[in-house]
């Protein structure tokens, strides 16, 4: 479950919305494993003292609610104390987990109002149902790394389509990108390394690589927007581009349609355009290997 | 639980590639693929018999081998059970008899090479799990198993297999699938309607179908206001059911079977 703007039919106290007014929820989680398990610590951070007042007189709740994407498990766990510890066993979360953090309605309230209400709720009051979102924060996203991550060249695996008829490339996102090109490349690819080495690698990685990623990228942002990215979100290539953009400083949630999506594969691959620039020259003896370039 | 196979990612790709030109050993009573993955089908084990259907209903025993399979593999990690390189392994070895019988290519209404790769395969444009011809089936057991039923663990099974049009609709529907909570709400609500029409407490729905379906979209509507997880199974099924039962004509108002 990701928090997104949406309008309720009653004002809510979120990040999105002026409807109730002030300091939105705030909440933290840390986690830290203690015998097999992940324990959790959430600490909220309420300033409404009407839901304050609320949850003391035990009408509604703070709520973590944990999805994990990769072994589909959801949890919702509740407290009446801003600051409560529950143990979740490790089997159950892997990889990524979308966290959300709410005040819920424990029971019905009818004739809901909030002392900060906006303006234009004055003198209005609401019915509620109990697990109805009365505040909430932005969606947290938290790692669960059993694993260390794989670094992003070693995502790749290039590999032969021996249909006769195969495309000179294709690539399928399987846990990694597979590059599949006809046995013939394949050989040669095979062939040129053996002559050169690995001084050939910028080339192939500019070659085949690059497309495949920006293939890849493509593929994340049509699946952020048909809302199917829980399918690929534990793929270990995901998984590792998502580290690399962050260690660029870009959020994997912000690939819209106006990101150059060539020039971040690049970047992602270390300036791959430039590697092979460099291999070129040094191939044909206009740089010597170690010159500044 | 019996060992784990897997076909090796690379082999997996190069399988789905050569579907064409294997098409007809997709054909074949006998599994093809044992040189391919060098392994002795009749040493592997079977991790339980399934009942294998006729020509006449080929989901005849869908309900029976979904609670069969899911009992067998009920320790299978859920990040295991949406790999297709386990399922592709098992429907193209030990259950190649159950899949030619439930799943014949001579059959498909599409294109074969497509129909192939869904139901041997994870269909490659979804990955979706949920669909592919075996692995659909301990997905039935695995939604809706309710460990905390009194008398049967499958009554959520059973009430979704009954019908196969609310199984795809479930299936259809990820975030709804993947919420036992919702889940088990729109399957008793279903049951309840069931049971007021068999009655004859309620006028008959037209638009059976198109009324199925806008319940889905009451319980996606009212997610998006109330976190389904918070609340019990009376609590949820109670939540759904006065969105539905304002829509239902019953025949005698003294007769009304809604919740108080």
């Amino acid at each position: 479950m990701k928090i997104k703007h949406r309008h309720f039919p009653y004002p809510v106290l979120s990040p999105y919305s002026n409807d109730i007014v002030g300091r939105p929820l705030e909440a933290t989680i840390e986690l830290e494993i203690v015998d097999r398990n992940l324990r959790f610590t959430a600490n909220f951070d309420l300033e409404n003292k009407t839901l304050r007042d609320l949850i003391a007189s035990n009408q509604a709740v703070y709520g973590v609610h944990i999805e994990c994407s990769s072994t589909m498990k959801r949890l919702f766990k509740k407290s009446q104390t801003a600051k409560f510890i529950f143990d979740i066993e490790q089997k159950f979360l892997n990889n990524q987990v979308n966290i959300n953090f709410f005040v819920i309605a424990e029971r019905d309230i009818v004739g809901y109002k909030n002392n900060d209400f906006h303006d234009d709720f004055e003198g209005v009051t609401f019915n509620v149902k109990k697990g109805d979102q009365l505040a909430f924060t932005e969606t947290v996203k938290m790692n669960i790394e059993k694993e260390p991550i794989a670094k992003t060249n070693s995502i790749f695996e290039l590999a032969v389509n021996p249909d006769p008829n195969a495309p000179l490339f294709a690539a399928d996102f399987e846990d990694k990108i597979l590059v599949s090109v006809p046995q013939i490349t394949f050989d040669e690819i095979n062939e040129l390394r053996g002559y050169m080495g690995s001084q050939v690698d910028s080339l192939l990685v500019t070659m085949y690589y690059t497309p495949a990623l920006v293939e890849g990228l493509y593929y994340i942002r049509d699946s952020m927007k048909d809302d199917t990215i829980h399918l690929i979100e534990e793929k270990l290539w995901y998984r590792s581009i998502e580290r690399r953009l962050d260690q660029l400083k870009i959020n994997i949630s912000s690939l819209t349609d106006d990101v150059n999506i060539p020039d971040l594969a690049n970047k992602i691959l270390d300036d791959a355009n430039a590697r092979a620039l460099k291999t070129i020259k040094l191939i044909y003896g206009i740089e010597e290997e170690g010159e500044d370039a | 639980m019996s060992s784990l196979y897997y076909i090796d990612e690379r082999l997996l790709v190069e399988m789905k590639n050569d579907i064409k030109i294997n098409l007809d050993l997709y054909k074949e009573d006998q599994p093809w693929c044992e040189e391919l993955l060098e392994v002795d089908i009749t040493k592997l084990e079977k991790p339980v018999e399934l009942k294998l259907p006729d020509s006449n209903d080929r989901a005849a025993y869908d309900l029976e081998n979904a609670i069969n399979l899911y009992e067998a593999l009920k320790e299978l990690p859920y990040s295991i059970a949406s790999d297709e390189k386990y399922w592709a392994f098992l429907t193209h070895t030990v259950y190649w008899d159950y899949m030619r019988k439930r799943w014949p290519i001579e059959e498909s209404q599409q294109n074969e090479i497509e129909f192939i790769k869904g139901r041997y395969f994870f269909s490659s444009k979804s990955k979706n799990f949920y669909r592919s011809g075996l692995s659909r089936l301990w997905w039935y057991g695995a939604l809706t198993y309710d460990e905390n039923h009194p008398e049967n663990p499958y009554y959520y099974t059973e009430l979704m297999l009954n019908r196969k049009d609310i199984a795809s609709l479930i299936m259809d529907s990820p975030t709804v699938a993947r919420n036992k909570v919702a889940t088990f709400a729109f399957l008793s609500c279903i049951n309840k309607l069931n049971k007021l029409e068999e009655n004859q407490e309620i006028e008959k729905i037209k638009g059976r179908e198109g009324f199925i379906r806008s319940i889905m979209k009451k319980l996606n509507y009212i997610g998006a206001i109330t976190i389904w997880d918070s609340l019990d199974k009376e609590d949820a099924l109670s939540l759904l059911w006065k969105a539905i039962d304002k829509e239902l004509i019953y025949k005698e108002l003294t007769t009304s079977v809604g919740p108080k």
